[in-house]
């Protein structure tokens, strides 16, 4: 366990950028997403400076599901925004597909954690998912068919004339994650995506997330507070420090390809993956890394 | 109906947080447990009006309010039966509804574009708000004499000082309004790559339009007051100097006829407005489920 913390350790800083975890299998394919070096500074309304960022730098394989875990106050969030292209780095470059991120790519969906606010209530479900699709120049038949194939495909019934405050939080989730995969995206960026729904919600949330990744064949990258949800969903978590974040550890998450909550929740490696992300997400701010 | 069967849906989908979809509940609400409620408010409508005329006559009657000064209940009918079909009664009532609506519409046409704008740039708001907040509070009253000074006692003169008294609502409604919108809203739209003209029609409009709604209302409410405000103190044509000049003249059961009148007027104008807002508001979350 100290090995892994020590090498995380010696790791962490602008050469951590791990590359492609030998666990994916598409190991030679160019990487979907390539954050190099990147870093984020806000200028306060008195000047101040702060630095949110220091030196990001990671690589996600197509089809790989990386979490991201940090402290709380890491910039985690900060970090998603930017690979999103919402905001701009203050320095380094954000790649996607090969190409340069200066603002949204048009092949990736991004999933809020207060879906309250991200579904409008004055659209229905269904002009909610068909938003995102008025880009694509598609006929209104091809957009209620992708919302509907995309509603059935998240386990939501012919709902598509009800307003968002008519359902429950982790079904409004499901409709974000609908108009998510009715856009046909390459990659998908979820922002604490389960956070404000209850436990039980929370689960069945996430493996309907692995089984639309399977089926859909995405690139998926989430930001998350709960280690056990990192653990059991990627391929690979990155582990951030705190502010001025920087990637402290990458920890690769061999437990193949098939999850299951109660079985692989109770694998003795599962314990172990968990133990050492969480040790390294404990680790004091003051320690000192190189 | 289709609303109240929905809000009795969602309350059964929340109270189960059915992961599943299989949210559509057969369980209708108790029929008729609305129905007195309205029968007993109408019957309540019912008896104030009653008591009102009721205390009319008795005031009328008494005599305390001097001779003459304030007209039976017959008297007043009579007045009013003779008084409605005559041309004049019309022309007032024109007189003051021009100039009411012309004088919204150019509020409406120069508020509500200016505040969105200026509602969206942080730097147009700093540099209005002292201004705004500072034109609002003055009294359009007190502008009578120089508008009269420079229009004369006309329609004109009424519908720019509508337009002063007006304005400043439905700017500020517009303001905040757009200062509503969800930053989580808005980038998700940025997030998709919405166009522009879509954020303006999916995003910024309908988050607004429940302010606008209510600034057009208190608009529509105090033009109204504004413009026989006016009649009566400038003797401009309409409602207001009909009020004026039947009470200077004594014919007090006319100047009632007139003044009546503008309070239907008046009735009218802020249930239709009120109407018109509950309507842009039904996906709000103080509206949702309440009207169909």
């Amino acid at each position: 366990m100290s090995d892994t913390l020590t090498s995380g350790g010696a790791n962490a800083g602008a050469g951590s950028s791990a590359g492609i975890s030998p666990s994916t299998p598409t190991l030679t394919a160019e990487p979907r997403m390539s954050v190099r070096s990147v870093s984020k500074s806000y200028t306060s309304d008195r000047g101040v400076v702060k630095r949110v960022l220091a030196s990001v730098s990671f690589n996600v394989a197509p089809e790989e599901f990386v979490a991201i875990v940090g402290p709380s106050g890491a910039g985690k969030t900060t970090l998603l925004r930017t690979i999103a292209g919402l905001m701009l780095p203050t320095s380094g470059e954000i790649f996607f597909d090969g190409d340069e991120v200066t603002g949204p790519p048009e092949r990736l969906a991004l999933v809020f954690q207060d879906y309250s606010r991200s579904l409008m209530p004055w659209m229905t479900i269904e002009k909610n998912v068909t938003l995102p699709l008025r880009r694509k120049k598609l006929s209104k038949d091809e957009q209620k068919r992708l919302a509907a194939e995309a509603l059935s495909a998240v386990g939501l019934g012919d709902i598509g004339s009800h307003y968002p405050w008519q359902l429950s939080g982790g079904m409004q989730q499901r409709v974000a994650i609908a108009r998510a995969i009715a856009y046909q995206p390459d990659a998908l960026l979820m922002d604490e995506p389960f956070a404000s729904v209850d436990a039980q919600t929370r689960s069945d949330l996430e493996d309907l997330i692995l089984a639309l990744k399977k089926q859909y064949g995405m690139t998926i990258v989430v930001v998350t507070h709960d280690i056990d949800e990192a653990v059991y969903m990627s391929d690979r978590v990155i582990v951030l420090s705190g502010s001025p974040t920087s990637v402290r550890q990458v920890v690769d998450v061999k437990l193949g390809g098939q999850r299951d909550q109660l079985v692989t929740k109770s694998l003795p490696e599962f314990v172990e993956l968990r133990n050492t992300v969480l040790t390294a997400v404990r680790r004091p701010v003051g320690e000192p890394s190189p | 109906m289709t609303a109240s069967t929905l809000s009795a849906a969602a309350e059964v989908a929340v109270g189960s947080a059915a992961p599943d979809g299989r949210h559509r509940s057969t369980a209708r609400r108790a029929s008729g447990s609305r129905k007195p409620t309205r029968l007993r408010r109408t019957i309540e409508i019912v008896l104030l009006i009653v008591l009102c005329l009721v205390a009319w006559q008795v005031a009328a009657t008494s005599g305390v309010f001097g001779q003459n000064s304030w007209p039976t209940l017959g008297l007043f009918w009579s007045t009013a039966v003779e008084t409605v079909p005559t041309q004049a009664y019309w022309v007032a009532i024109a007189n003051t509804m021009i100039s009411w609506a012309v004088g919204l519409a150019i509020s409406v046409i120069i508020a509500i574009p200016v505040g969105l704008l200026i509602g969206s740039t942080a730097f147009l708001r700093r540099l209005t708000t002292p201004t705004v907040d500072f034109m609002r509070t003055i009294p359009s009253i007190i502008l009578v004499p120089l508008a009269v000074l420079l229009y004369g006692s006309t329609n004109q003169m009424k519908i720019i000082l509508i337009v002063f008294a007006s304005v400043w609502p439905l700017l500020l409604q517009a303001v905040y309004g757009i200062r509503a919108v969800e930053p989580v809203a808005r980038e998700t739209f940025s997030a998709y790559g919405i166009r522009w003209r879509d954020r303006v029609r999916f995003l910024y409009l309908p988050t607004a339009s429940p302010y606008l709604a209510t600034g057009l209302r208190l608009a529509a409410v105090s033009s109204l007051l504004v413009a026989i405000g006016i009649e009566i103190i400038a003797s401009a044509p309409g409602l207001g100097y009909q009020i004026g000049v039947k009470q200077a003249n004594g014919l007090a059961a006319s100047s009632f006829v007139y003044l009546i009148t503008a309070a239907v007027i008046g009735l009218i104008i802020t249930g239709v407005f009120t109407f018109i807002e509950r309507r842009a508001m039904y996906w709000h979350p103080s509206r949702r489920g309440a009207n169909s």
